[in-house]
């Protein structure tokens, strides 16, 4: 079934044609959740709450671009809140509104093993990824979609309605903090 | 020096360590859990549709309103006067003027 005719098969409410929709795009939604949120629980729950936005707003999606496009852009958006939601409870702690700074979030961060990283890179993926997570929110989701979805410069620019040479630019420049975060936490060791 | 070659060494290791990542899949029953969670919420738009009706503000305001509007009509119907009566006037007034007329034709 191509894009077009499953698109209106969604919108006429079909199931099947809704199961499709998950069980081609769930690995993809559930990875790029994990890549930003940095949790698997955490990411289920965000790729649970895109496909209910997909069915729940299909009629919205007018086909502009790829269905896999728009299901990128409302995974990046739904865990980009999740994690401000975060961010906003952990601050609405009396202790660390008085004490904490911003930095010290990711100093907290618990460590995270991402499933897909073979066993011998899993410390150091763990400590790539605890510095991915301090790079500005444009930066990390470049990296996100081009290191752990493995998308191009062009992929990467229809999905953040940026130009090519803005995808550059930004992962050019969250490789070079990357580096330079990761120089100091191999100094401090 | 060699410390620093080495740092570098080591970021660059760490740099690639994503190189030939696999991409993470939920568990099995995705869907399930899916379907199961847009159900809830779909249950959770009537109770909170119900709910809200519910409320004894909303109740006895929404009463009010209806018994409001049933007096205004009845107001209504009270001041406009029947066409069945406008009817039988005439016909009470016609059957006068016919006697008045046969009493003065024979008196």
């Amino acid at each position: 079934m191509n894009d077009w005719s499953l698109l209106e098969q969604l919108k006429e409410g079909d199931e099947a044609a809704f199961k499709q929709v998950v069980d081609t795009w769930q690995d993809m939604v559930y990875n790029t959740a994990m890549g930003i949120v940095q949790s698997a629980e955490d990411a289920e729950d965000v790729a649970q709450e895109v496909f209910v936005q997909v069915y729940q707003s299909i009629h919205s999606f007018k086909g502009e671009s790829k269905l896999s496009t728009w299901l990128y852009r409302i995974t990046i958006t739904k865990s980009l809140d999740h994690e401000r939601k975060k961010k906003r409870k952990k601050r609405s702690g009396l202790i660390r509104t008085l004490f904490g700074k911003d930095d010290d979030e990711v100093a907290e961060l618990p460590d995270f093993n991402h499933p897909g990283v073979s066993l011998e890179n899993k410390e150091k993926a763990g400590v790539l990824l605890k510095a991915v997570a301090s790079l500005p929110e444009n930066q990390r989701i470049a990296f996100t979609l081009n290191k752990l979805e493995g998308l191009s410069y062009q992929e990467i620019s229809e999905i953040m309605e940026n130009s090519i040479s803005s995808v550059e630019s930004l992962l050019h420049r969250a490789k070079a903090n990357l580096r330079k975060n990761l120089e100091d936490f191999y100094k401090a060791q | 020096m060699e410390k620093k070659s080495e740092i570098r060494n080591r970021v660059e290791e760490t740099l690639s360590s994503l190189d030939d990542i696999q991409r993470a899949t939920p568990g099995h029953f995705f869907y399930t859990r899916l379907q199961g969670r847009l159900m809830r919420q779909r249950k959770n738009i009537w109770e909170k549709i119900t709910s809200f009706i519910s409320q004894p503000v909303i109740a006895i305001s929404v009463s009010c309103v209806v018994i409001l509007f049933n007096v205004l009509i009845l107001i209504q119907n009270d001041q406009t006067p029947n066409i069945s009566d406008r009817v039988e006037n005439n016909l009470a007034d016609e059957y006068l003027q016919i006697i008045t007329f046969y009493e003065a034709e024979n008196p």
